[in-house]
Parts: C-alpha cells; sequence; structure tokens
C-alpha cells in the first residue's frame, strides 16, 4: 500500500461524512448509516456477470475484482489505472473531503485510465462497473481530447449484499461532442456510492443521460464542471425507487466559462416505500458572464408510504446572467390525471406501468441501450 | 343504435347536476349540447364516461342498446366512448406520443402497452398532428405540459381521430382557438362524422357550428334538457339567449 493511501486511511476517521445537512427539514438526504455498516466488509472474492437484462452490450471495459480491457475502438487508449502515474492521477480532480471518499481512495481495488485521442470519432464506448460479494471500489479517469466525437457509456451493476465504490474523473477537451451516460442499477441489498465528475472545456457539448434504479441505498451523484467559454451541458436523467430501496440521486453543475449553457432536467417516481431525493445544485459562478442555466426536477409519488423530494437549488454569483430558472414538482396522482388515463382505456395498473415507464425511458437511455423500462423495473 | 342516455339523473357531492336528461347520439351523426356556464354539460359527458363522483341516481346510459353503467372508466373508453375534455390535465414524465400508443396497444390487446408494434402508428400520429394544425414536436412532449390552450384542444381532438372510438363526445373543442383553428377542427369533425362516428358535440357558442352542421341540438339548462331540434336551434340560442329559448319551448 502506497503512502499515499496510507494518508486516506487517516481521513476516514477524520472527516465527517457530510460538512452541513441537507437542508433544514430533512438532515441528509443519503442515509450513511449503511455506509458506515458496511465499512469494514472485506473485499470481494468473487464478482457477479452482468445480469441477463444488460448482457447484450458490447463492453469495452469491465471493471470487477480485477480490470478486463476488451476490444477498444481507435483513438481511445485504455491503461490500467496506478497510483500516481498516468495524465490524471487518481484524486487529482475531485477532492477527499469526506469519510467516503477518503474511504474510496484508501481502498478502491482496481481502475482504468481512458485517454481519448484528438479528433478522435470513438462511436461508442460501454463500461461496465461489476459488484462483487463483499466490497468493490472502481475508479476510472477518463481524458477526451479536443475536438473528439462519441458516446461514453458508464454502466454500474450490483446484485448482493455488498458494497460498491465508483468515481470517475473526467476532462472533456475543447470543441470535443461528448455523450457521457451512466446506467446504475442495483439489487435491494447493496449500497453504491457514484460519483462523477466531468470538466467541460471551451466550446465542448456533452449530452447526457442517466438512469438510476435500485439500491438498498444509492447514492449517485454528477458535477459537470462547465469551465469552457461557450460550452454546453445538457443532461436528462431518470429514476425511480421502491419498496425496499433509497436513492439520493444528484445532478450539480457549475457554470465557470462565459456565455456557457446548462440545461438539466430529471424526472423521478417513487412506488411503495420507496425513498427518492432527486436533487442538484446549479451554481453559476463570478466570472460565467452571459451564462445561463436551467434545472428542472419532477418526483411522482405513488404509494402512501412513499418518499419524494426533488430539490433544485439556484446560486448566482455573476452579476451578468444569460438565462436562468429552476422549477421542482412533487405530485401524487391526481384524480383528474387518473380519469383522463382511464378514459384513454388505461387501467389503474396500466397507469402504474405506464408512468413508471415513461418516467424511467425520460433519459432515453434505456432506447440507446435497447432495454425494455418495464422489465427493468420487475428486477430492480 | 349509437349512444343513448334515458332519463338520467346524476348527482355530485349533494348536488344534483343532470335531472332526467335523454338524448341519443346516432352513428353518423353530430348531436350538439349546448348551455350556458354550469348547466351541466361536463357533467353529462363525465357521467357518460364513468367518472368517480358524478353518481347516476337514475336512468341509464346504453352504448348499441346495453347498459354501460356497471363498467369501470377504462372498460367504457375500450368499448369505444372517448372523451375529449374541456380543460384536460398536465401527465408530467409521460410523452403524449407515448399515451396514444398505449391506449392504441391496449385495444388491440397488445401486452407491453408502451412499444411501437407498427411503425405506421407514428406515420399516422405525425400526419393527423400536421393535418389538425398540431406542431408533431408536441408529440414528444409531456402530455399537456406547457401546451397553450389551444395546443390541448388539438391534442384531444388528435386523439378522437387516432383512437377511432364510435362514441365521440368533445367537450368544448373550440375555446381557446383562433378562427382559422376553429375551421380546421369543424372539418375533422365533420370527419369524424362522415367515418360513420357518433359525435356529441358540446359547446357555448354557435360560432363552431357555422363550419360544422348538427343533426341534432340539445340545450341544457340548470341540468335539465330545454329545447332540441334541429341546427337551426343553435342560431336561435345564439339570437335569442337561453331564457328565451326556455320560454319558448315551454310552451310548445
Ligand atoms: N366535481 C364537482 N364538484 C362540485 N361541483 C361540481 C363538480 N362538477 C360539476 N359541478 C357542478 O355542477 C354544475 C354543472 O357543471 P358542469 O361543469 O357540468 O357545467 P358546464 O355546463 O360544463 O359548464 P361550462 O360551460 O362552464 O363548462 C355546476 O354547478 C358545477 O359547479
Ligand atoms: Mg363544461
Amino acid at each position: 500500500m502506497s503512502s499515499a493511501r496510507e494518508a486516506y486511511a487517516r481521513l476516514i476517521e477524520e472527516l465527517p461524512f457530510q460538512y452541513i445537512a441537507d437542508t433544514p427539514t430533512v438532515k441528509y438526504y443519503t442515509d450513511w448509516r449503511l455506509f458506515e455498516n458496511k465499512f469494514n466488509l472485506p473485499y470481494s472474492t468473487r464478482e457477479f456477470e452482468a445480469p441477463s437484462i444488460i448482457a447484450h452490450i458490447p463492453f469495452n471495459i469491465v471493471l470487477g475484482l480485477n480490470h478486463r480491457i476488451l476490444n477498444i475502438p481507435s483513438g481511445v487508449v485504455v491503461n490500467e489505472l496506478r497510483d500516481g502515474v498516468g495524465p490524471i492521477k487518481p484524486m487529482s480532480i475531485v477532492h477527499v473531503n469526506s469519510k467516503i471518499l477518503a474511504y474510496h481512495a484508501y481502498r478502491w481495488n482496481t481502475g482504468v485510465s481512458i485517454s481519448i485521442e484528438d479528433g478522435a470519432s470513438f462511436g461508442n464506448l460501454y463500461i461496465l462497473s461489476l459488484g462483487g460479494d463483499a466490497y468493490l471500489g472502481h475508479h476510472i479517469v477518463l481524458s477526451v481530447g479536443k475536438g473528439a466525437v462519441g458516446d461514453i457509456y458508464i454502466i454500474d451493476n450490483s446484485r448482493q449484499n455488498s458494497f460498491k465504490t465508483l468515481v470517475l474523473e473526467g476532462v472533456i477537451g475543447r470543441d470535443a461532442r461528448i455523450g457521457f451516460h451512466i446506467l446504475t442499477l442495483h439489487s435491494t441489498k447493496s449500497a453504491v456510492f457514484n460519483l462523477n465528475h466531468i470538466i467541460v472545456d471551451d466550446g465542448a457539448e456533452v449530452n447526457s443521460k442517466s438512469l438510476v434504479l435500485g439500491g438498498e441505498m444509492s447514492r449517485v451523484q454528477v458535477d459537470y464542471v462547465v469551465r469552457g467559454e461557450n460550452a454546453k451541458l445538457k443532461a436528462i436523467a431518470s429514476t425511480a425507487s421502491k419498496a425496499e430501496n433509497k436513492t439520493d440521486f444528484i445532478l450539480n453543475s457549475f457554470n465557470l466559462g462565459s456565455k456557457s449553457e446548462v440545461n438539466i432536467t430529471g424526472r423521478g417516481a417513487v412506488l411503495s416505500k420507496g425513498y427518492l431525493a432527486l436533487r442538484g445544485s446549479a451554481i453559476i459562478g463570478e466570472e460565467a458572464k452571459q451564462a445561463s442555466s436551467e434545472i428542472e426536477f419532477q418526483v411522482v409519488i405513488m404509494g402512501d408510504e412513499a418518499r419524494g423530494f426533488a430539490v433544485p437549488v439556484l446560486e448566482i454569483h455573476s452579476g451578468d446572467v444569460a438565462k436562468a430558472n429552476h422549477a421542482a414538482g412533487i405530485s401524487h396522482i391526481l384524480e383528474e390525471q387518473r380519469f383522463y388515463l382511464k378514459s384513454r382505456g388505461l387501467s389503474d395498473s396500466d397507469i402504474e406501468r405506464i408512468l413508471i415507464s415513461s418516467i424511467l425511458a425520460f433519459s432515453q437511455l434505456t432506447e440507446d441501450l435497447g432495454i425494455d423500462p418495464m422489465s427493468l423495473l420487475e428486477i430492480y | 343504435m349509437g349512444l343513448e342516455v334515458i332519463n338520467l339523473s346524476v348527482k355530485v357531492r349533494d348536488k344534483l347536476v343532470l335531472k332526467n336528461v335523454s338524448l341519443t347520439v346516432d352513428y353518423g351523426t353530430i348531436h350538439a349540447v349546448m348551455g350556458p356556464n354550469g348547466s351541466g354539460k361536463s357533467s353529462l359527458a363525465y357521467a357518460i364516461m364513468g367518472r368517480e363522483g358524478y353518481e347516476v341516481v337514475s336512468g341509464d346510459i346504453r352504448l348499441d342498446g346495453e347498459s354501460i353503467l356497471g363498467l369501470e372508466t377504462f372498460e367504457r373508453a375500450l368499448k369505444g366512448i372517448y372523451i375529449g375534455m374541456q380543460d384536460p390535465p398536465v401527465v408530467p414524465g409521460v410523452r403524449l406520443s407515448t399515451l396514444i400508443i398505449a391506449a392504441l396497444n391496449k385495444r388491440s390487446g397488445e401486452v407491453e402497452l408502451t412499444k411501437i408494434r407498427n411503425p405506421r402508428v407514428v406515420r399516422d400520429m405525425n400526419v393527423v398532428a400536421s393535418g389538425i394544425g398540431l406542431n408533431i414536436e408536441l408529440l414528444q412532449r409531456e402530455v399537456n405540459v406547457g401546451f397553450s390552450g389551444g395546443e390541448r384542444k388539438r391534442s384531444e381532438l388528435l386523439q378522437a381521430i387516432l383512437l377511432e372510438p364510435k362514441i365521440a363526445i368533445l367537450d368544448e373543442p373550440d375555446s381557446g382557438l383562433d378562427i382559422d383553428g376553429i375551421k380546421k377542427v369543424a372539418e375533422y369533425i365533420g370527419d369524424l362524422r362522415n367515418r360513420g362516428k357518433a359525435v356529441m358535440l358540446i359547446t357555448h357558442y354557435a360560432r363552431l357550428l357555422q363550419y360544422v352542421k348538427p343533426d341534432v341540438v340539445t340545450v341544457l339548462l340548470d341540468g335539465e334538457v330545454i329545447a332540441r331540434g334541429d341546427s337551426k336551434l343553435a342560431f336561435l340560442v345564439e339570437e335569442r339567449g337561453y331564457n328565451e329559448v326556455r320560454k319558448m319551448y315551454k310552451g310548445a
């Protein structure tokens, strides 16, 4: 174990999970106890295969107990990630400022460094992160060259009573046109911490589709740092939570570049006894002249004991903003909506299925990946 | 044959909103229902559709001679009754195209409601939407979310055309539309009749009826039928007002 890693071990003791409670009414949207309870798990001794619903995806990189680099499109270079080696060193973009990040930095067991060459048109790159029977930690660093074009899919899956941390640090180079998509599917017994931190440079455009489903406690966070001038980010997110699931899905954006544009939209559904927070902070920095940021979340609650939150926060530090909007809605299905859908020939159970599958399909990720949203819900 | 409403009385909460109403809508005809605000027009449409809270106190509603009172709303819809609502609600999360596909799949007994089985469906959707002046981009938007009043009305009519009901109840399909919109909508309503549908057309004003001539006109006031006649009745109502018409017909 490197000495850098030893330093993180100490930080696990010293740092809190979060410095600031989420809101005055809700202490934390993430139930950190569920992570802490699994902190003592040993490393997994087996990894589970991709479930059949995603088995058809032609994965290029698989992370489990180890890393496997399969056929890689031209223009893409993938290497094993090692501490302190490579163009982006692990934990050099993301700061270790919380217990869980210190834990990840100390314990992650395998990872890759992905470099995409300038101007490469690489098509699709599919990365699978598998869960095991105890703890697994995966780390990805991503460097996308100038003007590169293609779609990157991160598929994060866990099956058992397990714990996984997955952290991705990336930079999207100037004028690149990149799809950065995240699918996380977890069984009801797994605790998952998934953090993606993506920096977007001048003139680059990032289109991001995501779907988060399942997990005893899934905390999935995406930070889009739109630091480039004229850089654009468009993110669409879908999520649902049922029975035993707790999901805290966070989409944060930081407009730092002038004339940068951010647009984030999310839809969520909570069923039976599920718990779902769909939230994010859209922050426009002081230097971001003529920037625009829009963030909107809607959560539908479909169950008397279900709990749902939609919390988009807009924070503006610049005096010169082109556009800034935030909106949220939490709703129960109203009699009026139910009657309307029934008058189209749909029964109560059809309505529930359609609402949920529509919400799951909203981000269009299921369509991209050829997954039927309804079957997803039956599994997760 | 078609839709028959027989001596129907309906209560909402404790209020009698329809009193002994009878009317028939035959196939291949348009039956206009007129009346001032609060006269019970929408309540009649909801009662036919079996909406919760609209309690039938007495009378019957029959489709092709059979009572539908024992059926749930969605069963009535599947039997071929359609309502284009006066003020349709938003359904966040569900795209308009998804709703239409699900409704069509349900009618053809498809289990996977949101799967597109036949690409023709998508083409038809686009063709009809353009025909009635609805921007086809709205098909990909969430149902009624951010739709203007006129767009909502066009979306309701679009569904009436695509779902091929036997009975189309259209509750004020003209409100919020400009004059070109009204002409277009009238043209498509006329087309429903030509294709053998029974159309119950609820409207405040005779304006729409200038462009699509109804076969029968029924006038409601305070939940009661006060007059019935042919298309001329609509213009008489417009000219004289509801109270005057009531007096004229009371004598008759
Ligand atoms: N859900 C309800 N709750 C309470 N009152 C109702 C309800 N629905 C209808 N009513 C009452 O029943 C009466 C008839 O209403 P209805 O909506 O059927 O009239 P309408 O003829 O469609 O009017 P408008 O032309 O304004 O649409 C009104 O007095 C109305 O307030
Ligand atoms: Mg009405």
